[in-house]
């Protein structure tokens, strides 16, 4: 047998594909349309219907620097999603059932500037093992070539210990890792901070799903506005997933953690993710040396 | 160009992906299961006519498991995909109508009359030769083992991922993919030596 042959037969069999009779799908809805009206799931909200969800942008843009929504899922909680962020391209914000708590973060100004946002949220202690990063390790001197647009440095951090190159999502998805030090606490495993960056496209997508149920962590999500860009801030830790579509077009999960405190936003373009353990100013201190 | 496609998401447009619109449907967004319903139906009848073997029952065994789905959205893991999951739990339904009817019998792949548009009409010689190696091709599919037929139906004529004709045939992905391999390996064997795509591939035209 060879490889060839299989791949030939493949092939026919997928050209055959459209023209196998199946008999014309019935609309399967219409029928069963009165069923679902019999009863209700057992929990009813006032959810707004799809619809109607207006752009994310524009609300992006009448919040900023204010505290969007505070998120606390106790444990074995339901896991229903109240909302989505979307005002960064490429990722997705799930944000869960809203529970206000007005527990250790308790007011909290129009600047944006709040007490929990002075230390590392005091729930999440960073995950004991080495971030799965998606993609393949890379020189930085490489990458620029690999992708379609120019994978900036912050500053403030210097040259990355690590560059790694997913080039399956979004055209290119490069991941800058720098390991913890003394300035820099551990935000998962012995690294100190992970940059992603990239062009968004529809195929490249985190997904965050800002939770605590399985974990016991709080966390919190804000919308803000990062160098000018729109943006958000996750802080504590919650689940984070990355997607990747396979050759068929499906989109599949590639990586899912728990991830330290996380700043997005998008720049000339650009969708970035920086993930620390470090409060919001000092990472939006470091989004500042991204030029 | 693939006349039959199944529904995709259409990115960072407005149209919500499957999770989100699960999301919503979880709490009694109707509209929104809906829209999940006219996404998937198609290929979800397609798997149910497959494992079920005629139209009746896969209308009847999609349209069981499209209820019960609406009721189970909360065991739905929204990180996961939508479409496996809805597979999972109409072949499951598929199957429990063939056993209970006793039947044995597999759905007769055939191949519609209609060509499908685009592109220039072949001359009816080439029509005629290609009609022939579709009826050889699927008369040696025919001939398979149900389990056989099966996943080869799943991948590739449904066109299925791995993952998602592993959901439908209550296998492991890592099975789908050995016993694919073998199935198309039986499917050459069953096709005379002469067909393209038959166990001697040399002298095929390109």
């Amino acid at each position: 047998m060879t490889g060839n042959g299989i791949t030939e037969l493949e092939r026919e069999l997928l050209d055959l594909a459209p023209r196998v009779d199946f008999a014309p799908t019935p609309d399967l809805y219409a029928a069963i349309a009165g069923r679902l009206g019999e009863r209700q799931p057992a929990r009813r909200r006032t959810a707004k219907p799809w619809w109607t969800a207006r752009p994310l942008g524009a609300i992006a843009a009448s919040v900023i620097a204010v505290l969007a929504v505070v998120l606390v899922v106790s444990p074995g909680a339901r896991e229903a999603v109240a909302s989505i962020f979307r005002g960064v391209p490429g990722i997705r914000v799930l944000i869960p059932e809203e529970k206000p708590e007005p527990t250790s973060s308790p007011a909290t100004s129009p600047s944006g500037t709040t007490p929990s946002a002075s230390a590392p949220s005091p729930s999440f202690t960073p995950a004991a093992a080495e971030p799965v990063i998606p993609g393949t390790s890379i020189a930085l001197s490489g990458v620029a070539a690999r992708v379609p647009f120019t994978p900036r440095v912050p500053a403030a951090l210097g040259a990355p210990d690590r560059v790694y190159l997913e080039p399956r999502a979004a055209r290119g998805t490069v991941t800058m890792v720098w390991q913890a030090d003394a300035a820099l606490p551990p935000a998962a495993g012995s690294v100190g901070a992970v940059l992603t960056q990239f062009a968004p496209t529809e195929g490249g997508d985190f997904g965050y799903w800002t939770k605590s149920a399985e974990s016991g962590f709080h966390s919190s999500f804000r919308e803000l506005e990062v160098n000018g860009g729109a943006g958000g801030w996750i802080e504590g830790g919650h689940r984070l997933d990355f997607r990747i579509p396979d050759s068929a077009g499906w989109t599949e999960t590639a990586t899912s953690r728990i991830a330290a405190n996380t700043l997005i936003w998008v720049q000339d373009g650009i969708t970035m993710r920086l993930e620390t353990a470090l409060p919001l100013e000092k990472a939006l201190a470091i989004a500042a040396t991204i030029r | 160009m693939r006349a039959v496609t199944f529904a995709q998401t259409s990115g960072s447009g407005r149209p919500l992906d499957d999770s989100e619109l699960v999301a919503l449907a979880r709490d009694g967004d109707a509209r929104a299961y809906e829209e999940l319903v006219r996404r998937h139906q198609a290929v979800a009848f397609r798997v149910a006519m497959l494992i079920a073997g005629n139209a009746a029952d896969a209308q009847d065994a999609a349209q069981e498991a499209l209820v019960k789905a609406y009721y189970a959205l909360d065991r739905f893991r929204l990180d996961a995909p939508f479409r496996p999951w809805l597979l999972r739990i109409v072949a499951n339904e598929a199957r429990n109508r063939r056993r209970s009817a006793g039947r044995r019998e597999a759905l007769e792949l055939a191949v519609t009359a209609e060509r499908s548009s685009g592109g220039a009409a072949p001359s009816p010689e080439e029509t005629a030769v290609q009609h022939e190696r579709e009826q050889v091709l699927l008369a040696a599919l025919n001939r398979l083992n149900d389990a056989d037929r099966l996943v080869i139906a799943h991948r590739y004529l449904l066109e299925l991922s791995e993952v998602e004709t592993a959901a439908a045939l209550g296998l492991r992905t890592g099975t789908v993919k050995s016993r694919l391999s073998r199935a198309l390996v039986r499917l050459r064997q069953e096709l005379p030596a002469t067909t393209l795509g038959g166990s001697d591939a040399a002298g095929v035209p390109a």
